[in-house]
């Protein structure tokens, strides 16, 4: 808001209103030395002639004013008047106005009593809807009172439902609730250092390098063992006393071959761009929603459809009940085409391959047949592997 | 030089600056002049402003399109095209 002299008002001015005030005399330099003693704030004081100067105060200053200027037998006459009353009388003449600012403010009010997002963080194994269930279970879900809720009796049901998680943390934040999550770790194998055992192994193989901790190792590098075949026994002999039974610790690294083979149904089609598209749009308020659109004759089963929300709030502060929905469909178009799912399997393959070793993959090959309409995929790798395994 | 009070006298002979006690300063930046400690407006036109300062000090500052852009008991802020200061 500008004064009228064209100056940018502060807040102060605009709630308390600034007068702008034309001053005719002879002494007109004393009312102002008078005012700023007297403590008025004086801004924009311009020279507009011989005895005449303008000059705006803030409009609870202009009795004060008046009064010293009649002391001095000068002239005040007002030139405008902007914020403070001028906009008390504005808002007054549209009552509306002030209604829905009232009403807006209120509904902003509740509406930020009640829980309009879940925000979970820190979860990577136990999925979202687990723990959205279990804090529904402890009262915490979209659309609940959050002052009746308790942040502490949350979390603990959440840990007592949920074995998984080591930790957790339930702030409420106005209408967003944040839970943190951590989950737990895997313990580590814990035994006696007097128990015995032996380390066998786990598949076939040609030892390419030994690592004996504790026990005595019985294959040498090159050796071909089988599965189930003594690696590191947990009998130590001993020239002066009986044999030490251990239990065998160590590492024996050897060359193995793993097949893999996958199985599924031909011909495979791929999806191509260019099929024509439309979108409609809904609206949600609270669990409710308002669709912009009435039942079109597209079947939608014959299109793709990607669908986007966008929650009304402001990041991080709050949340509105009110989400805006669009949806995008585009009609699916395909080729046949056999190669994409063929480059899908074999990457499957591949990781469970590397998931199932504890060790390296040297070098692997994809074979793919077609017959009956099937689609075979096989993957045959040449691995370096840790073969060791405990047997008692 | 003797000034006409104490504090005067002092701000002279120890080489105290003088706005600590009480004097007349100005600070200016570019179309903007900002004068402290000041007893008031003596006379005002667009074209020249005269301030005066403790113990008779007087400041006279001459330009165009003067206009004092606020003002309280201890400091103004003079804007315009600044074209010279005198001091009295």
């Amino acid at each position: 808001m500008r004064n009228a002299a064209g100056h940018r008002m502060g807040l102060n001015r605009i709630i308390h209103g600034a007068v702008r005030l034309e001053l005719t005399g002879a002494l007109v330099e004393e009312l102002v030395n008078d005012a700023a003693a007297a403590g008025i704030k004086l801004t924009d004081v311009e020279s507009r002639g011989a005895y005449v100067l303008r000059l705006t105060v803030d409009e609870r200053d202009l009795p004060a004013l008046r009064a010293m200027a009649e002391k001095r037998y000068l002239d005040v006459h007002q030139l405008a008047l902007r914020g403070g009353s001028e906009s008390r009388a504005m808002l007054r003449r549209r009552a509306g106005l002030l209604v829905l600012a009232a009403v807006t403010g209120m509904g902003l009010f509740l509406a930020s009593l009640f829980i309009w997002e879940v925000d979970i963080r820190g979860a990577e194994h136990v999925s979202r809807g687990r723990i959205l269930r279990a804090l529904e279970d402890s009262g915490l879900h979209y659309g609940s009172f959050w002052p009746a809720l308790s942040a502490g009796e949350i979390r603990n049901t959440l840990l007592l439902r949920l074995p998984e998680l080591a930790w957790a943390s339930v702030n409420l934040n106005g209408s967003r609730a944040e839970v943190l999550v951590l989950e737990r770790s895997e313990k580590p194998e814990i035994y006696q250092q007097t128990d015995f055992a032996d380390l066998t192994a786990k598949t076939a193989g040609i030892v390419t390098r030994t690592a004996v901790r504790n026990g005595k190792c019985t294959v040498m590098p090159g050796a071909l063992v089988t599965p189930g075949e003594l690696l590191i026994a947990g009998t130590v002999d001993s020239l002066t006393a009986e044999p030490r039974k251990v239990r065998a610790l160590g590492e024996i690294w050897a060359q193995t071959f793993h097949e893999c083979t996958a199985v599924c149904p031909l011909p495979e089609e791929r999806k191509t761009g260019g099929g024509r598209g439309f979108s409609r749009f809904a609206v949600k308020i609270g669990e409710k929603r308002v669709n912009f659109y009435i039942n079109s004759g597209n079947p939608i089963d014959e299109y793709d459809k990607i669908q986007y929300e966008i929650k009304l709030g402001v990041p991080g502060l709050f949340t509105l009940p009110v989400s805006l929905i669009g949806e995008i469909f585009t009609e699916i178009r395909t080729v046949p085409d056999a190669s994409t799912r063929t480059d899908e399997i074999t990457a499957r393959l591949k990781e469970t391959l590397r998931q199932g070793i504890e060790g390296e993959v040297l070098d692997e090959t994809a074979t793919v047949s077609e017959s009956d309409s099937l689609l075979t995929v096989t993957l045959r790798a040449r691995c370096e592997e840790n073969i060791a395994v405990l047997s008692k | 030089m003797r000034g006409n009070t104490i504090a005067g006298d002092l701000s002279e002979r120890l080489q105290l600056p003088g706005e600590a006690l009480g004097e007349l300063s100005v600070q200016t930046a570019g179309r903007m002049m900002l004068v402290e400690n000041h007893r008031g407006l003596l006379s005002f036109t667009d074209e020249s402003i005269v301030v005066a300062g403790a113990r008779g000090r007087r400041l006279t500052v001459r330009g165009t399109g003067l206009f004092v852009q606020a003002m309280t008991k201890k400091e103004m802020l003079i804007c315009g095209m600044l074209q010279a200061i005198e001091w009295d």
